[in-house]
């Protein structure tokens, strides 16, 4: 009896450590956007190398044409396009604001039949210092298989709420 | 009767924990636990109001409970207060509906006008001077805004939920 559970608890224990060692693509994406997101949130004391390295951390999720689309009427609308510019602007934003805490929510992840490519539909939370709301915008994540990792290609906003466009 | 007074009494402190039968106990936890589950998860979802868009008939980080069967057998009306989803129901909106489907909707002045015709808000407490000009609603559409119309519009989250978002009524 004893022999059997010592069986059972290494072979658990095996399937968890490959588990662990080869997630499926919908897990890898998961914590890679669970990544992203804690690279996304600073402190007003982080180090200017520490900005640099997690610039370069959410920089290095994305692949070289990434398009990253924001279509929010009266807030704030823009593409921005390839690595460099995602940098540039991650830069940017941590220079504009002191401090950011960046959560994601009710994370689903969607293969595409090929199994090359995936979308990620959530809910970012973000809240920068001295903004008395939290700012939350639906978001829907494009990733692509490229040489065996997964890569971003396109973020875009989704409206939870349609604005109608006026009766002609 | 000797045996019965052999077997020694349990203490206070346990009949205080685990009652007189541990076993009877620990199935009524179980099935408090169980009911707990199903009411909080399916029925009566408990939200804490963040945010000042619904003020001042929900204050910010006020609690509350959303009835997710209300609209099981019909749909919204004109006035509830419901909640709508984002990617999930971790995160919801708290809006109110003011125009139903196929109807068209403006704000004249801070007035909302609904089909041509102005509609009172009793829930309407503090001035708003919007003016959106008219929109009209498709089918299974609803428009819904906050209560608090004091900001500008483009800074109020409004608009049109469809109602596969729209998750259940505010119950308090």
């Amino acid at each position: 009896m004893k022999k059997v559970l010592l069986l059972l608890v290494a072979a658990l224990l095996v399937f968890a450590g490959y588990q662990w060692l080869n997630p499926t693509p919908e897990k890898f994406i998961r914590h890679r956007l669970i990544d992203l997101a804690k690279a996304a949130s600073f402190q007003s004391s982080e180090a200017p190398l520490a900005k640099l390295a997690n610039a370069q951390m959410i920089s290095s999720f994305c692949s070289q044409n990434v398009e990253i689309s924001v279509d929010l009427p009266g807030r704030q609308t823009g593409t921005v396009t390839g690595r460099d510019e995602v940098m540039q602007g991650l830069l940017a934003s941590r220079q504009a604001v002191s401090s950011l805490s960046v959560d994601f929510y009710d994370i689903t992840v969607q293969l595409s039949p090929d199994r090359e490519s995936a979308t990620a539909n959530l809910t970012v939370r973000a809240r920068t210092s001295g903004d008395r709301d939290d700012y939350i915008q639906e978001l829907r994540f494009t990733f692509q298989k490229i040489e065996g990792d997964w890569f971003i290609v396109r973020v875009q906003t989704i409206k939870t709420l349609t604005l109608l466009l006026p009766l002609a | 009767m000797e045996q019965d007074q052999n077997v020694p009494k349990p203490g206070w402190l346990r009949i205080a924990l685990v009652g007189r039968n541990p076993k009877r106990t620990l199935f009524r936890a179980l099935m408090l636990a169980v009911v707990c589950l199903v009411t909080f998860k399916f029925i009566l979802l408990p939200i804490r109001v963040e945010g000042i868009s619904m003020l001042p008939t929900y204050k910010d980080r006020s609690f509350n409970l959303v009835n997710r069967l209300a609209y099981r057998l019909h749909h919204p009306a004109r006035g509830d207060v419901v909640s709508i989803r984002t990617a999930g129901i971790s995160l919801m909106y708290l809006k109110r509906v003011v125009a139903l489907p196929g109807e068209t909707v403006e704000f004249r002045g801070g007035q909302l006008v609904v089909d041509g015709t102005p509609v009172i808000e009793p829930w309407l407490k503090f001035p708003s001077n919007w003016t959106l000009p008219p929109r009209r609603l498709g089918a299974d559409e609803f428009y819904v805004v906050g209560d608090n119309r004091t900001m500008p519009p483009m800074n109020h989250t409004q608009g049109v939920a469809s109602l596969d978002r729209i998750v259940g009524k505010v119950l308090l």
